[in-house]
């Protein structure tokens, strides 16, 4: 499903693997670009990212429950502690998924539909439960995040600075659960926290003196 | 720990054995050597070393 | 599948191992180590927190310390714990005042840009190696159940950052707090620290400093370790149940010897008469037939009743004599008393008496007795007997043996309690002996550690 379109700012090829993405930063000259159908319209440049010292890059490879993906998009964003990323993974079966990393840990979820109502960001506290899917999930964290900026392809559309309130919570086991009132209805991604070997990653950026 | 456990146990256990083999005693004697066979003719020649003890 | 012909130029740059900056605050050149992942850098010179994030380089904050603390471990060594490297990129030391008393401790930030942070926290030169963990523990009673063990509620507090050295991955600022509750399940730790936008759970392990001076090739002195660490496991965990058991084998084994000693004891009768005491008789001594005493050297026993005594004794000053010589002397008294005081009866003594004699070796004996008496007239029954089973060195024994079972419940005690000592339950060591776990073999279980803010 691999689709390459010339960039309209400088003509590099921009490639769209997966089916769902709807905007792609060009990797050579930065521009923002948002897919409609066969085009690509230029929406302005995409913020430089700060360099935050992670391993993972485009393009690097790896597996999830017996699954391959490919890393490919990014979006970066900041909350009061610190910088984070939510790398696009695409799966072999097209399937979408997100890895969080933050501080050296890891999470791999998917957006979930769940029939509970999700409570109001404003009301959320660290430590209370919340219902999804009938489980109970103890919220961990809730940031008012502000993305810094993005890479690669990505199923929606982002610029500098528009704001993510997100509240991440943990369930029994090593399942994880995040919702993201970007949007209204929030949406909710549930997965699990990893162990970045379990990953097995392959295609790392190279880190010197390491 | 352990080592002083079993020690110290074995070495209680041995004095124990060798008490009730050998017979031993807690009670206060005195013993005498060389008393003659002529005592059973005449046992008030005998120079006991225990004194009446003063009774309450 | 990675495509060779996209060859798109990095959109990240390689950073350098090392950069260097000038501080904001004195100039003083300083060191990052971090890669990128550190927000703040603290300058050892004038004490000023520097924001990495900022173009600028702004001071955050200052930190005011008379002592410029030196880590025993140097920023930038690199080591391998727990089978990872690591580089020790910060620095940084807390306290915690309770009951007017202050504690301070250091923890070192490590970095691996593959495997994230952990850190090692030091405290009266105990150590432990700690990471983030991801598996929020379930409250039980006034603790909490992780991975099946169940950890004991041991502090509640909130601590302060008193100084800070080098890197880390969030905007320190000076006398920063942040309420802790830690658990225990040695050697492991679990520390919660709770903001309302945030929970972090973080697990320990209790790590010997010889590890760590090896693996960071630390030339500093390692500091002695002071009292008990919360996490620290007890040079008894594990074995204590073995212990109780091999206590328990020798009482069984005492219990077994002298019932064998018992059994095979002849109790033999080898001499039996009785005789009477008469006032005419005061002063004179009286000698027995001759008897054989067989066997191995073992107690003669002399076993005396005597009768009638109303308010009177009898004393009788004997001695087992041999063929060839040996005389043993020895004086018993039978005395019986008895009356009334303020209605109620007593009495005092008895009619009868056993006289032990030991290690008397085999021959032939008499006796030889001289009686008294404050009676008019007392008949006395002798019997002699030889190697007669006796139970006070059996007694003796275990009661030897109940000092096994005191030193180890002390000696447990006294650790537990220094344990609890500095803890928010002191002297309660005995609802609070935790589920110790025995050492776990180097490598087999990775710690799921701690990133403590």
């Amino acid at each position: 499903m691999k689709k390459e379109v010339p960039c309209p700012s400088c003509g590099a090829p921009v490639v769209f693997q997966s089916a769902a993405s709807i905007m792609a930063v060009c990797a050579y000259c930065s521009s923002t670009l948002v897919r409609h159908d066969l085009d690509l319209e230029n929406i302005g440049k995409m913020a430089q990212l700060q360099a935050d010292g992670s391993p993972l890059q485009l393009r690097a490879e790896g597996r999830f429950q017996g699954e391959s993906f490919t890393v490919v998009g990014r979006i970066q964003l900041r909350f009061e502690k610190g910088l984070w990323n939510e790398w696009h993974l695409l799966f072999d079966d097209q399937r979408s998924g997100w890895l969080g990393e933050s501080a050296g840990i890891y999470a791999v979820s998917f957006l979930t539909e769940v029939g509970e109502e999700i409570p109001k960001f404003e009301e959320l506290q660290a430590g209370e439960s919340v219902i999804l899917k009938k489980e109970s999930y103890e919220v961990t964290n809730v940031e008012k995040a502000f993305c810094v900026g993005g890479q690669g392809e990505l199923p929606f559309q982002i610029g500098p600075g528009y704001e993510a309130p997100v509240a991440d919570l943990a369930g029994a086991g090593k399942q994880f659960a995040t919702l993201d009132y970007s949007e209204e209805p929030p949406l909710v991604y549930m997965g699990e926290y990893v162990e970045f070997e379990e990953l097995h990653f392959s295609g790392l950026r190279e880190i010197d003196g390491w | 720990m352990k080592t002083f456990i079993i020690v110290y146990g074995a070495a209680v256990l041995l004095l124990m054995g060798i008490a009730e083999y050998r017979g031993w005693s807690l009670m206060s004697y005195q013993e005498q050597k060389g008393v003659p066979k002529t005592l059973r003719e005449n046992p008030g020649s005998y120079r006991s070393s225990y004194a009446r003890t003063l009774h309450k | 599948m990675a495509d060779p012909s996209l060859t798109a130029p990095p959109s990240t740059p390689v950073s350098p191992r090392v950069k260097t900056l000038k501080c904001s605050g004195c100039g003083n050149p300083l060191t990052v180590r971090g890669m990128e992942r550190t927000e703040a850098v603290a300058c050892e010179a004038c004490g000023s927190v520097i924001d990495l994030t900022d173009e600028n380089l702004r001071i955050l904050s200052t930190f005011q310390s008379k002592i410029k603390h030196k880590p025993l471990i140097p920023l930038g060594s690199r080591g391998k714990v727990r089978g990872d490297l690591f580089e020790v990129i910060g620095y940084l030391r807390r306290a915690v005042t309770v009951e007017g008393e202050d504690y301070e401790w250091s923890e070192y930030l490590l970095f691996n840009p593959y495997k994230g942070f952990r850190w090692l926290s030091e405290y009266n030169g105990h150590w432990n190696f700690i990471k983030t963990t991801t598996n929020i523990p379930k409250k039980k009673g006034d603790g909490v159940r992780y991975l099946d063990k169940t950890f004991l509620h041991f502090q509640s507090a909130e601590s302060r950052v008193t100084y800070v050295l080098g890197e880390f991955y969030w905007k320190v600022q000076a006398g920063e707090t942040c309420k802790f509750t830690d658990y225990i399940a040695p050697p492991l730790i679990l520390s919660k620290e709770q903001t309302p936008q945030e929970t972090d759970w973080s697990i320990g392990e209790y790590i010997e400093p010889e590890t760590l001076w090896s693996a960071f090739r630390v030339t500093s002195p390692m500091p002695a370790r002071i009292g008990v660490a919360p996490n620290q496991l007890s040079p008894y965990s594990g074995k204590v149940a073995s212990l109780w058991k091999l206590i328990g084998y020798l009482f069984l084994a005492a219990v077994f010897i002298h019932l064998a000693l018992f059994f095979f004891s002849q109790n033999k009768l080898v001499f039996e008469n009785r005789f009477t005491f008469q006032q005419k008789d005061k002063g004179k001594a009286i000698v027995t037939e001759i008897f054989d005493i067989f066997g191995r050297p073992s107690n003669v026993v002399i076993k005396t009743a005597a009768a009638p005594l109303d308010n009177s004794w009898l004393f009788l000053n004997m001695a087992l004599i041999s063929e060839d010589g040996r005389a043993y002397d020895f004086g018993r008294e039978i005395s019986y008393y008895h009356g009334t005081e303020d209605g109620s009866a007593w009495t005092e003594g008895g009619f009868s008496d056993e006289a032990t004699l030991p290690s008397i070796p085999s021959g032939r004996y008499y006796l030889r007795i001289e009686p008294e008496s404050s009676a008019p007239m007392v008949n006395y029954h002798i019997r002699v007997y030889r190697d007669v089973p006796r139970w006070s060195f059996f007694f003796l024994a275990l009661g030897a043996l109940c000092i096994l079972p005191i030193l180890l419940i002390w000696r447990v005690a006294r650790f537990e309690g220094k344990r609890w000592s500095e803890s928010d339950h002191p002297g309660t060591v005995w609802m609070r002996i935790p589920d110790s776990t025995p050492e776990e073999e180097e490598g087999k279980e990775k710690p799921k550690g701690k990133v403590s803010r």
